[in-house]
């Protein structure tokens, strides 16, 4: 759970500037968006291999490549919303903004950040579902004869499985289908709620 | 010091939309003095240029041709001594009336005291004494352009520039 956080983290830091610097650019918005397409449609399982091998040598290396492994399924998502967010924002509301010397600051945390809010969880909760699935394959591999592992619900599942361990990987799966809906109600619904209630266009 | 009392100067101002093929001129040589303490109306039908001629007064906009003068000096980028009321009042929806002005007080590095008084008096100025914290989706449209009126004053301008600014509001408002 708390290397879906971080890989969300991770995400929300480089997707918000570059999105919004995409997004309010028309002409970067053309160029750019076909080519992030292609990139991001490059399965991220599909490199998790190299990746695991280039740190599973590395200490807590595992640990890194599964957060890096949901880092890679999960920004796309919440890149191409925070860019669609950026590029609705409406022209005379940036205009407004502008006339009015905002300063940076105060630019951002009036304009931009609300604007895009209800974009960012709409991202956001569609990448954690995509987080929550790559635990399964990152948190547990074997390579070379060798078993690779760290503590998680994913691991538990992906050890589970090839043991024939039913009871274990219901118990897991059970968990990981129960933590996910708590999570769904308790933050992400709450959050989608306010985003449409008070950050929204009329 | 100023040869002249000019606050605006349009010297042959041009905007051509499109492509050389499909050119749309919107505004062509146009020159226009705006002297202190005057009020200058601009009237014409829909489409024919009143916004744009707007938007590059306040220095939102570069004309394609000619050039725009602040108190004698080329305006580049936007001018800090003009506020702008927009058609459309383009409020934040997620401030409320007060916290709209106070905004563009706060982003000007006055403290929230003072802030939160000039705010409060300024909408009270405009008639809207008890509806601080409302949002803007609960005002009505004339009360929020209202709220843009106040917002506009909060910035002292030397220029005021009013897109429609009577849009909403009723005759005894007005």
């Amino acid at each position: 759970m708390l290397r879906v956080l971080a890989a969300l983290i991770l995400s929300l830091l480089w997707t918000v500037p570059v999105g919004v610097a995409i997004g309010s650019n028309a002409q970067l918005t053309s160029k750019l968006q076909p080519l992030m397409q292609i990139i991001a449609s490059v399965p991220a399982t599909a490199l998790f291999p190299i990746i695991a091998i280039i740190f599973i040598s590395l200490p807590g290396g595992l640990n890194m490549a599964a957060v890096l492994l949901m880092l890679l399924g999960t920004q796309w998502y919440l890149l191409f919303n925070i860019i669609a967010g950026a590029t609705a924002i409406p022209q005379d509301l940036k205009d407004a903004a502008t006339m009015l010397q905002l300063d940076r600051l105060t630019r951002w945390r009036t304009l931009i950040l609300p604007s895009i809010f209800p974009y960012i969880i709409t991202g956001a909760i569609t990448s954690a579902g995509g987080a929550w699935n790559a635990s399964i394959i990152a948190e547990y591999i074997q390579f070379r004869g060798k078993t690779f592992s760290i503590n998680g619900l994913g691991a538990l599942i992906s050890e589970a499985t090839p043991n024939g361990d039913y009871p274990l990987l219901l118990a897991a799966t059970l968990t990981i289908i129960l933590t996910v809906v708590i999570i769904n109600v308790a933050i992400w619904r709450r959050m989608y709620h306010i985003a449409e209630e008070n950050y929204h266009f009329d | 010091m100023s040869i002249n009392d000019h606050i605006l100067e349009l010297k042959n101002v041009s905007q051509a939309y499109g492509s050389v093929n499909q050119r749309f001129v919107a505004i062509e040589d146009l020159n226009l003095i705006i002297d202190e303490g005057e009020f200058v109306t601009l009237l014409g039908p829909s489409g024919c240029g009143k916004s744009t001629l707007l938007r590059i007064a306040a220095g939102l906009q570069q004309p394609s041709g000619g050039m725009v003068l602040y108190r004698d000096n080329p305006l580049l980028g936007v001018n800090p001594h003009n506020a702008i009321v927009f058609q459309t009042f383009v409020l934040f929806p997620w401030l409320t009336a007060q916290q709209n002005i106070e905004v563009v007080l706060k982003t000007r590095g006055i403290p929230p005291k003072p802030r939160i008084a000039r705010a409060i008096e300024l909408l009270g100025l405009v008639g809207l004494g008890g509806f601080e914290n409302a949002y803007p989706s609960e005002l009505s449209g004339g009360m929020r352009q209202k709220v843009g009126f106040a917002r506009a004053m909060a910035t002292e301008p030397e220029l005021l520039c009013m897109d429609e600014p009577f849009s909403s509001l009723d005759v005894l408002s007005a």
